[in-house]
């Protein structure tokens, strides 16, 4: 329950010598019910799931929608995870797999498509000072719409190992794939994102 | 291998012995794959460095989230709520002229007894404190999907095994009654059925009271005018919902079903 902390969970703070509680041992823990160790869980990954959500959709409400899905998942079917194995690559590959299965596809679609016609209509907003900042928050912009016009297979190459910092072989669990298909996915994606950034960079 | 591929390669460090070095000796005498490669550098310098989303709920909003087949019910539950409320309103219109009996089979007091009995034994009912802040807010008006939205997230709460598998039957008759709704035929009975659960039940806290020991029925009563009132009572033990009902004076029902709590629903 929120604000309720187990007593292994309140060890672990208290001691100094204790290392990090993995993530895995966490998810055990949801399984039996335990709230805190959720608690844990949501606050160690939801801005990485949001992050990857809105990376791979485009859209900052949907992936919002979409981080929320996914510990959803995790406390009402908390036995989907197998704790033998990465939570790190399990909860990526559930975003992935939300973002993918077209999860309130159409909605964010026409809502991504209503608020890019509105400002092809009326230009880019003005820029605030500094400037230089504002100019990287335009590229910022830029490349996450470029990403987000990506196909399916380059986007997810390209959020995992190029924005998320993970090796070919950690996206290659996410996406199940090879890790030699990431690699040569991720140069494909890495040539069409230079080709529309070219002038941001 | 191609160009664009040696380049990410090695960008990502993944280059090594005999290609690193040719790419390399290439990168010395081809400005034009220099540069690529600086722009890709670039290129993922910003990648990169794109600020991470911040996630704006919490775990609390995640736990009090409805599942997903009880989403997307906006248009459908609005309709619905319409539906109900158009009904409610034309079967108060009906029970209060009071001059027309209501249709439905009343329950024996030899059935009600029984039922109350059976109930009784079943152990203790959901405490009220733990459903009170969850339903304080299901006022008149509620319908079918936003109350089996709010039951559905009781079942985010420290709920024994017996209290989950009571809001379980409370969900499953609603569901039931929803197929239901599908092929009713006397739109008013119905509409007695939705507000039994809708409203009696939830607007005076009576809610444990209403769904005792074991939680096998819901009760509920409606003005019928001439100071007599219908009792409603719903069966939930699983199948489809049977439908009990019984009136007369308030005092008279007290007196023929101890135990449940009666509500005015003027």
């Amino acid at each position: 329950m929120p604000g309720r902390v187990s007593p292994w969970m309140q060890a672990a703070r208290e001691s100094d010598a204790t290392p990090a509680v993995p993530d895995e041992f966490l998810a055990a823990r949801v399984a039996q019910g335990d709230g805190s160790a959720f608690d844990e869980l949501v606050e160690r990954w939801r801005d990485r799931v949001v992050d990857l959500a809105r990376l791979m959709t485009g859209d900052r409400d949907q992936a919002e929608d979409i981080g929320q899905e996914v510990f959803f998942r995790l406390l009402r079917k908390p036995e989907a995870y197998d704790p033998t194995r990465p939570f790190r690559a399990w909860i990526r590959a559930v975003t992935r797999n939300l973002c993918l299965d077209g999860y309130r596809r159409r909605a964010a679609r026409d809502k991504y498509q209503k608020r890019a016609a509105q400002q092809h209509q009326f230009g880019p907003a003005p820029l605030p000072s500094p400037a230089e900042q504002a100019v990287l928050s335009e590229a910022q912009e830029a490349l996450r719409a470029t990403v987000a016009a990506l196909p399916r297979k380059f986007r997810e190459v390209y959020v995992l190992c190029a924005v998320q910092g993970l090796s070919y072989e950690q996206a290659s669990v996410v996406c199940g794939c090879g890790s030699k298909t990431v690699s040569t996915r991720l140069a494909r994606a890495r040539r069409k994102v230079l080709e529309r950034m070219r002038k941001w960079l | 291998m191609n160009d664009h591929l040696l380049l990410s390669l090695h960008l990502d460090g993944r280059l090594a012995g005999a290609d690193r070095a040719r790419l390399e000796e290439r990168l010395r005498k081809e400005p034009s794959l220099q540069q690529r490669l600086e722009q890709l550098q670039a290129l993922q310098r910003l990648s990169a460095a794109l600020p991470t989303t911040q996630a704006a709920f919490t775990a609390d909003q995640v736990r009090a989230r409805p599942p997903v087949n009880l989403r997307g019910w906006s248009v459908r539950g609005l309709a619905a709520a319409a539906a109900i409320l158009l009904l409610t309103h034309a079967a108060a219109f009906w029970f209060g002229r009071g001059d027309t009996p209501p249709t439905e089979v009343a329950i024996t007091l030899a059935e009600t007894e029984a039922l109350l009995r059976r109930a009784a034994e079943l152990g203790p009912a959901i405490p009220y404190e733990k459903l009170n802040g969850q339903l304080i807010d299901l006022r008149s008006g509620i319908h079918r999907t936003d109350l089996a939205r709010r039951l559905d997230d009781l079942q985010h709460l420290r709920l024994t095994d017996s209290e989950r598998r009571q809001l379980n039957r409370v969900r499953d008759t609603i569901a039931q009654l929803e197929l239901a709704f599908e092929n009713v035929r006397d739109p008013g009975f119905l509409s007695v059925v939705v507000s039994s659960i809708a409203r009696g039940n939830l607007e005076d806290g009576s809610f444990p009271r209403a769904l005792p020991a074991g939680t096998r029925f819901y009760a509920s009563t409606f003005r019928l005018g001439n100071g007599r009132f219908k009792l409603v009572l719903v069966n939930l033990e699983g199948g489809p919902p049977v439908i009990r009902e019984d009136e007369g004076t308030l005092e008279e029902l007290r007196k023929k079903h101890e135990g449940i709590t009666f509500i005015r629903n003027d």
